[in-house]
């Protein structure tokens, strides 16, 4: 190869990957590549082979075909203590026999580093990740967020080209994970990093990578920014994962450039074709929790008839209510709405269901 | 009636209460072990000990100072190479026994999967045939025209027999043989817990296998290398049956002397003294690694 590292735009390369375990395959002929400095994130339901390619990148697994470059060097078969990544694990996996300070250096002893520059690169790492004071702790004395600290300033402290994190944010609670999604995000951003995440969580996905790849049964379903995913999803299952989905029969009816769509729920309205992956002229409304509103009158196109509010449950900056209408329970979030009298809504009440045309997807 | 009545409630009440302040159903857990232990092993014990310094019991009154048993067998050179012998043999035989025992341990944890409990298994088979028939087993293997000779001469390494049984090495490896299931079994308990994303993390950061195995795996098996040396080493001092069947007289050993003091030339007093030296050894080995043990492993204790 001709081309240095910074003339390629593609640091890390992935062409036709597959790896099988017995007859499953895990990893089904994976293509890709990540540009320097960005921050990528397999995001996937679990079993979907999106640890299996983080752990073919970081060498922990070898692929049964295809290439994995780094820097345009094919890596296949080096094993992972050879390869310029770092891995931050689910469990953290830091060894408990040394302390906080021993653990971040143990990259740069392993590796042979002079004793001076692995003082120094550990006192910076721990600050960099506000350890400092901790240094001669154990493990065993740390909180569950002190521990994810430590594990993600270990793995930085080797300086890798490629950071890798599998779930590195599952085992922590709510809150706590929050505000690590912002503290990560930022310090990927500062250090100007690789960094490939894996999660199931598609808001830590959206929160913290530059770009997401979409993973179901071993293949990449799509990928794109968080907002351009969330926009045009390409398929029901990347429209499913990404939020809760309300689902209603509609019949559907060709005018040229759009479609009319009806349900006898009292919904009729048109919207553009590009809206639509239904093939026949019956099909699915989908329509996201936080892309209807409710109303205490009856809107003009597509909420003709009320429905019955069924419940309705306060979520701090925003309201979850669930609306009968017909047979179909539709599940919205939204901001607190007021009936026609200006009152609170009530279980019971009569209301109506509105939502903008351009925001529904229409399936088979 | 009805006073008497209240008299017995009043009894009642207060067993009841002095049993919830005393809490004795851990100590009512142990009494059977109490029971078996007290008469049969603690008194003899202290028999011995007593024995020891002032004779009596079973044999003729002391004679001179009550320490003239000990001072004959520390003083006497034969039997500073009887401690010697045991405390040498009990070294070799616990390091040979890691040295085997570890990698099978590690091999059992980490790639035998679900052969597992099939290979401890055949591990506790030792353990499961007689001592007596394993003996023999060994001296038919390691005869002048046993098993390991005929292989030997065969192949023409040798020109004639080497003399193993009878010597230091037929005990050995049949001590080793013994003892192994005590090492190998601490070890694959303390291998399993250690989890497997440690090595993927340190291989990760940089580490070979080499290394890992040295800066990540043997540290947390520590906790089963104590408690396997601990075994292996107290049993191989207090070996009775190796050292006389499979041994030599020259190279005597702390259990063979005992019974030769006393059941073979009655001599009570300095045999219960050997016995105490042997009970000091043991006690003094466990309480050094134990302590050593705390030192090193302060991270196993935390969460």
């Amino acid at each position: 190869m001709q081309t240095t590292a910074a003339e390629d735009p593609h640091h890390l390369e992935v062409v036709g990957v597959s790896k099988s375990y017995g007859d499953l395959r895990a990893v089904d002929d994976v293509g890709l590549a990540v540009r320097r400095g960005e921050v990528l994130c397999f995001l996937g339901p679990s079993g979907c082979g999106k640890t299996t390619l983080l752990n073919l990148i970081a060498g922990f697994e070898r692929p049964d075909r295809g290439e994995i470059r780094l820097l345009g060097q094919r890596i296949n078969d080096k094993p992972p203590n050879r390869r310029p990544t770092a891995m931050v694990f689910q469990s953290y996996a830091l060894f408990p026999h040394m302390s906080v300070a021993e653990n971040v250096g143990y990259g740069l002893r392993v590796r042979g580093e002079r004793a001076d520059v692995t003082a120094a690169r550990t006192t910076e790492c721990l600050d960099l990740l506000k350890l400092s004071g901790l240094e001669k702790r154990y493990p065993g004395e740390l909180s569950g967020g002190q521990r994810q600290r430590v594990a993600v300033a270990r793995a930085l402290a080797v300086r890798p080209e490629i950071l890798l994190l599998d779930e590195a944010l599952s085992a922590l609670d709510k809150n706590l994970r929050e505000s690590m999604q912002v503290e990560l995000s930022l310090l990927l951003r500062e250090l100007g990093i690789t960094a490939i995440l894996v999660t199931h969580d598609q808001r830590e996905a959206f929160a913290l990578a530059d770009r997401v790849v979409v993973m179901n049964a071993g293949r990449i379903v799509q990928d794109g920014r968080p907002s351009d995913l969330y926009a045009n999803p390409k398929s029901e299952f990347v429209l499913s994962f990404l939020g809760h989905v309300n689902r209603l029969a509609v019949s559907l009816v060709d005018r040229g450039r759009t479609l009319a769509v009806e349900a006898p729920e009292g919904i009729a309205f048109e919207c553009s074709r590009q809206r639509s992956w239904a093939r026949a002229d019956r099909g699915t409304l989908c329509l996201r929790s936080t892309d209807i509103m409710v109303a205490g009158k009856p809107t003009e196109v597509h909420g003709r008839n009320p429905g019955t509010l069924r419940l309705g449950s306060f979520l701090g900056s925003t309201q979850r209510y669930v609306v009968e209408l017909g047979a179909t329970e539709f599940v919205l979030e939204t901001t607190e709405s007021r009936s026609s009298d200006g009152r609170m809504l009530q279980a019971g009440d009569k209301v109506f269901l509105s939502f903008s045309p351009d925001r529904c997807f229409l399936t088979d | 009636m009805s006073t008497i009545a209240l008299g017995e409630t009043d009894i009642r009440s207060r067993i009841w209460a002095w049993l919830d302040r005393w809490r004795p159903e851990p100590l009512l857990w142990s009494a059977p072990l109490v029971v078996i232990s007290v008469p049969f092993f603690i008194l003899p014990l202290v028999a011995i000990i007593w024995v020891s310094f002032f004779g009596g019991l079973v044999t003729a009154p002391r004679t001179g100072n009550f320490l003239a048993s000990y001072w004959a067998i520390v003083s006497e050179g034969y039997y500073l190479s009887v401690y010697a012998n045991t405390l040498g043999t009990a070294v070799g035989v616990t390091a040979l026994t890691f040295v085997l025992g570890f990698p099978l341990a590690y091999f059992m944890v980490r790639w035998a999967g679900p052969w597992l409990p099939w290979l401890i298994w055949i591990l506790y088979l030792p353990i499961i045939v007689s001592v007596v028939v394993r003996v023999f087993g060994w001296m038919v293997i390691t005869a002048d025209r046993g098993l390991i000779n005929q292989i030997l001469v065969s192949l023409t390494l040798v020109d004639r027999p080497v003399r193993l049984l009878y010597e230091i090495e037929a005990m050995t490896l049949a001590m080793v043989h013994r003892y192994l299931p005590l090492m190998v079994l601490p070890l694959v308990n303390a291998i399993g817990k250690i989890d497997m994303s440690m090595d993927r993390a340190a291989s990760s950061l940089g580490a070979g296998r080499m290394r890992v195995m040295t800066s990540i795996t043997l540290p947390l098996a520590l906790p089963g290398i104590f408690a396997g040396t601990q075994l292996v080493f107290a049993s191989v001092l207090s070996d009775f049956v190796m050292p006389s069947l499979l041994g030599t007289t020259r190279f005597p050993m702390m259990a063979p002397a005992i019974f030769e003091q006393s059941v073979q030339l009655l001599n009570w007093m300095p045999a219960a003294a050997i016995a105490s030296v042997l009970l000091i050894f043991v006690v003094a080995y466990l309480l050094l690694t134990t302590l050593t043990y705390r030192r090193f492993t302060r991270w196993a204790a935390l969460g």
